[in-house]
């Protein structure tokens, strides 16, 4: 290798090296900023997706009873409510993200993106550790299995993270731009219930929707997911390559726009 | 050597904007210390935040050939809600410093006391300015970008700073935006004045200070 090559990988290195620094000291400031020092802390960073799932899954089970669809109930509404969780959190923190921490900015080594990282992560962290504390609740009363397939489950989860980190990304360089964008989320995320796939697996649409459905790129990650959590038992629908490229496309067009506005920004 | 090429900057707004620089090149070398001189919104903080490379120019390119400090100023830089303590360990870990050192330093130095434990939006003008140039010293740069905030504080204040800044790192370099032209004739090697969004290189820091009153 030649010498300039080798100090290009160095230097590349040393920036992710950076950056992982950043991300984790406003992780640690994002939970004392928000959660403070008193009371519970950080623990309502999993304490608050847990309390309403669990009010979900009473209110489903009363509902519905145990099964849907020959699907268990909880498991459903675990692997439904917990990653919409994640993505209207994400939603939550990621508007006007960039106002709220300006002042950081005076620090040249922090970065747009690694304030939204720094946002994303916690939210994807104290999700899965409410998944976790949920599951083993109910598995210790054996009311819930594992998941079948790790893998399967945790990429699904990986893509609800890359597809929130996009989205966030873009909304959060949106809002910044267009001020009066932030009262349309509201109505937004209401809307993107029925056809996110909280509510309903693929398979149990009519076949001519089947593959309009997969188009939503939080569908395949929910399918994923209970592919993993269900195992075998039950038909799961997913298009992997799609998927990848619509987050990777979405993570793309934020990162423009943070760039865009970035150059806008006022730093008081 | 921080090397400023053709730097302009232009904020959103009504009619086209504000155009806070039109064309401002400078270079800053070692050890050298460059007073930023002009009247108010003539666009001193507007360039010191550009160096620091804060806010990104509308075009121009800034370079870094050392190490640039954070701009020093009575705003940004501290998170209100968190402690003087917490603001503390971000610092230093964000800049890679050894957090008991600096921490040792800061207390000294500052002389908040039991105020470090206190949110930082509790702190006075002057009480900010202590926490922040404290750190800033702490964490060591080879040029220190300082924007008025030098001019608050007692003279124990004033006293310190200059043992620490003036003396003890009298080999940094320093870009300093003030208007107390007295202080810029006394510490500056050389001075900008900055009028509308174009900017006037002077040796003669004298010179400087009088075209400056004339304006």
């Amino acid at each position: 290798m030649r010498r300039a090559e080798l100090a290009g990988y160095r230097a590349l290195a040393d920036a992710a090296q950076i950056q992982a620094i950043v991300v984790g000291a406003l992780m640690m400031r994002e939970l004392h900023t928000r959660y403070g020092r008193d009371n519970l802390g950080f623990v309502w960073l999993f304490a608050e997706p847990f309390l309403f799932c669990m009010g979900v899954i009473v209110i489903w089970s009363v509902i519905h009873g145990r099964y849907e669809h020959g699907v268990p109930i909880l498991a459903f509404v675990m692997t439904g409510y917990m990653p919409l969780t994640l993505w209207r959190h994400i939603t939550m923190r990621s508007t006007h993200c960039f106002r709220a921490n300006a002042s950081l900015l005076y620090h040249r080594q922090v970065r747009m993106l690694d304030l939204l990282l720094a946002r994303v992560l916690l939210e994807f962290y104290g999700t899965l550790i409410a998944y976790a504390v949920i599951g083993f609740i109910f598995w210790s009363v054996d009311l819930y299995e594992l998941p079948r397939d790790w893998g399967l489950f945790y990429l699904g989860w990986a893509y609800m993270g890359l597809f929130g980190c996009g989205f966030g990304l873009i909304l959060g360089s949106l809002t910044e731009m267009y001020e009066w964008l932030e009262k349309l989320v509201g109505p937004f995320m209401y809307f993107m219930l029925p056809i996110c796939g909280v509510f309903f697996m693929v398979d149990w649409l009519p076949p001519r929707l089947q593959q309009a459905a997969l188009y939503m790129p939080t569908v395949n990650a929910f399918e994923l997911i209970r592919a993993g959590q269900l195992g075998p038992s039950v038909r799961t629908h997913y298009w992997l390559e799609y998927e990848t490229f619509v987050c990777a496309a979405m993570i793309a067009v934020g990162l423009m726009l943070c760039r865009n506005v970035h150059r806008h920004l006022i730093v008081e | 050597m921080i090397s400023v090429q053709h730097l302009r900057k232009v904020y959103p707004g009504r009619n086209g904007g504000h155009v806070a620089l039109a064309d401002v090149s400078l270079d800053v070398p070692r050890g050298f210390k460059l007073g930023l001189l002009g009247h108010n919104g003539a666009g001193k903080s507007t360039l010191i935040r550009l160096i620091g490379k804060v806010e990104l120019p509308t075009s121009g390119v800034v370079e870094h050939g050392m190490s640039v400090s954070w701009p020093l100023g009575f705003a940004g830089s501290f998170q209100g809600s968190l402690s003087g303590i917490d603001n503390m360990k971000f610092i230093a870990r964000i800049y890679r410093t050894d957090y008991p050192r600096l921490r040792r330093f800061v207390e000294d130095f500052s002389e908040l006391g039991r105020f470090l434990y206190e949110p930082v939006k509790t702190y006075s003008t002057g009480m900010r300015a202590r926490l922040a140039f404290a750190l800033s010293i702490a964490v060591e740069f080879d040029c220190y970008l300082i924007d008025e905030i030098v001019m608050v504080g007692d003279s124990r204040f004033h006293a310190r700073c200059n043992e620490h800044l003036f003396d003890r790192r009298a080999d940094r370099a320093l870009v300093l935006a003030s208007h107390d032209t007295s202080f810029i004739g006394r510490v500056c090697d050389g001075a900008l004045l900055l009028s509308g969004g174009y900017a006037r290189y002077y040796d003669d820091v004298q010179q400087a200070i009088l075209d400056y009153q004339a304006l």
